[in-house]
């Protein structure tokens, strides 16, 4: 019996590549950074924050802080809808991923909502274990 | 009799042991998939970036015959079947005469990459030309699902998962 148990665990496919995770993270990071509720907008981007690190939040989050006060004043409501992600690089505890996303948004006084279709390059880090947000840049 | 009987019990217990050191050997190192490999990815990306320029760009002057020699090279199966369908549904205007499009790609994601199949995502910036319309540029994710052929790739599916278009100010010597 231990031997035919040991039999199954070597033939168990993994089938996942070792570099899933940074692009699961990329995904997750995308999703939170793209949506927002001008009514939680200090839940929604403590939640980004948590999945990403400190200089990201420090460097990055600053700029935010200006848009969110016309998400604000406009009562924006935005959610995004991650369409595709794949590897672009990966290294030791980096990976940069192309991530594609749709991005619907709602304003008071607007009947109809804006969509728009964006890509980015975004980079994860591994640190301590987790799967963190480093940085994010739009492909024009 | 009892000697034989111990000497089995002592083979038996050491290949248990055996198959189970080697089990947990083997699981706790990351077994490496196709998709880790970096020549292959590599290989993926290569052939994306060769690929899509010529399949998505058109010039009025060469006619149809850039695009078909660009199918009947990169394209197969459904795209190969329904190349005028599929790319037309990204570029309306690609095929209608004294228009043209010239297409680069920027970026080359692997979403999935296996022995004799991968899917690729890929940033495509499209700058249409045309003397009536304004010039534009229309950047896209496009998913493709490609399949090996021989020891080359090919592209079986084509999708369109988002794209905008992005007007451009043109310089002084380029048509406005």
């Amino acid at each position: 019996m231990i031997a035919s148990t040991a039999v199954g665990m070597i033939s168990r496919p993994t089938g996942l590549p070792s570099w899933q995770p940074y692009v699961d993270a990329a995904l997750v990071s995308i999703r939170n950074l793209s949506t927002l509720d001008y009514r939680t907008i200090e839940e929604d981007r403590r939640r980004l924050y948590d999945g990403a690190t400190r200089e990201f939040a420090m460097n990055v989050g600053a700029g935010y802080r200006y848009t969110d006060q016309y998400a604000i004043q406009d009562q924006e409501v935005s959610t995004g809808e991650p369409t595709g992600a794949g590897l672009v690089a990966v290294g030791e505890d980096i990976a940069i991923v192309l991530v594609a996303n749709t991005v619907t948004i709602t304003r008071e006084g607007s009947p109809e909502p804006t969509v728009r279709y964006n890509r980015n390059l975004v980079t994860i880090v591994r640190v301590d274990g987790d799967y963190k947000l480093d940085d994010c840049k739009a492909v024009w | 009799m009892k000697r034989l009987w111990w000497a089995l019990v002592a083979v038996l217990s050491i290949a248990a042991v055996a198959a189970v050191s080697f089990a947990v050997v083997q699981t706790s190192k990351p077994t490496e998939t196709v998709a880790d490999s970096l020549e292959e990815r590599q290989g993926v990306v290569h052939f994306v970036e060769a690929a899509l320029p010529p399949l998505l760009s058109y010039d009025a002057a060469t006619g149809d015959a850039t695009l078909t020699e660009a199918r009947d090279r990169f394209a197969t199966g459904a795209l190969r079947d329904e190349f005028r369908t599929q790319i037309s549904q990204l570029v309306p205007t690609t095929l209608e005469p004294s228009v043209t499009s010239e297409a680069t790609v920027s970026n080359v994601g692997i979403e999935a990459l296996a022995e004799t199949s991968a899917v690729a995502l890929a940033a495509v910036d499209q700058v249409i030309t045309s003397p009536t319309a304004e010039f534009h540029k229309l950047a896209s994710s496009i998913r493709l699902a490609l399949e090996r052929v021989d020891d080359g790739w090919l592209i079986a599916e084509f999708t369109v998962v988002g794209s905008e278009w992005v007007k451009l100010v043109p310089s002084d010597d380029e048509p406005a």
